[in-house]
């Protein structure tokens, strides 16, 4: 449990004594008086315990919304300009979290996307490898969901908060890398075996 | 004539203000192995680039970068900090190389 969520709950238990001791001693006992149904529950407070249900209650509400999950869960679709029969996988990043290994490539649809509702959020990006059927190298192509100041290929997020769906507009399009030798790495080999993407362990 | 040489002097001065954008790479490794599937951004003045991601190799790949310098930042998943940042690489050319990153986590 985390030092935040103890706190809250202390706050949450002990807090509304304070304003219920004032209310029932401002207002006459008669006119505290909570009853009626409550999450299928017959409840029926008066006096201090009405005044202490009341502020419990909103307090409750304030600490729920609070500490409520800082993610939504959103669905993400694009499309992916492929060959049918590359192997193509698709990751979201952070959380990393392999989604879907594609054969054929073009349309997609991923589910479950965690999207942060509040700033402090990481707002994934979406990470596309293919593996050249060549030996060739082909570097993954990086779709940021956020909008980003310079850098990169230039996506399109649609955001759609009915349905919870971001639509990437732009065909993702996994592009060869710079063909000028890179100091200290040994060529590739066209005719070795494909390298295999494998989760890093960190 | 006159509103000639203005118009020329003025195609002159925006062409001299354009910033082309240059294409930075590099590699990272760990343990003396290719590091894939790592995040890589730049921060700048500008704020932070788009993030690209390592290729089995190690080998990253930003596009378009304006002219500076910049802090190369390597990212662990499920962090909302780098994990490294290595500063002061400076993009000056068309193709800048970043030297190989030797990563320690």
């Amino acid at each position: 449990m985390s030092l935040e969520l103890a706190l809250m709950i202390v706050i949450g238990v002990v807090s509304p004594l304070l304003p219920a001791i004032v209310l029932y001693r401002v207002l006459p006992v008669s006119k505290i008086d909570v009853k009626g149904p409550f999450k299928g529950l017959q409840i029926r407070f008066t006096g201090a315990a009405a005044a202490y249900f009341i502020v419990f209650g909103a307090i409750a509400f304030v600490c729920y919304s609070r500490l409520g999950s800082d993610y939504e869960l959103w669905t993400l679709e694009g499309e992916i300009e492929a060959v049918p029969g590359e192997d193509l996988a698709l990751s979201i990043s952070p959380p990393r979290q392999e989604v879907l290994n594609a054969s054929t490539g073009a349309q997609f649809k991923i589910s479950q996307v965690p999207f942060p509702i509040r700033q402090t959020g990481l707002i994934p990006h979406l990470v596309v490898y293919k593996v050249a059927k060549d030996g060739g190298r082909v570097s993954p192509e990086t779709v940021p969901l956020e909008p980003v100041a310079f850098g990169g290929q230039s996506y399109t997020i649609l955001k759609d908060p009915s349905s919870r769906t971001l639509r990437i507009k732009e065909r993702i399009r996994l592009s060869a890398p710079v063909a000028a030798p890179y100091p200290g790495l040994e060529q590739t080999d066209p005719r070795a075996k494909p390298a295999r993407f494998e989760i890093p362990d960190n | 004539m006159r509103m000639v040489i203005w118009l020329v002097v003025g195609v002159v001065l925006a062409l001299s203000n354009r910033v082309d954008a240059a294409t930075v790479r590099g590699r990272l490794l760990r343990r003396g192995k290719p590091a894939p599937l790592l995040t890589v951004t730049l921060l700048g003045q500008l704020g932070r680039s788009s993030p690209t991601t390592s290729a089995s190799d190690g080998m990253f790949y930003l596009l378009n970068v304006p002219p500076g310098c910049y802090t190369l930042e390597v990212w662990a998943d499920r962090k909302e900090q780098p994990a490294v940042s290595f500063a002061n690489h400076c993009v000056k050319d068309p193709l800048t190389d970043i030297p190989p990153v030797q990563l320690s986590f």
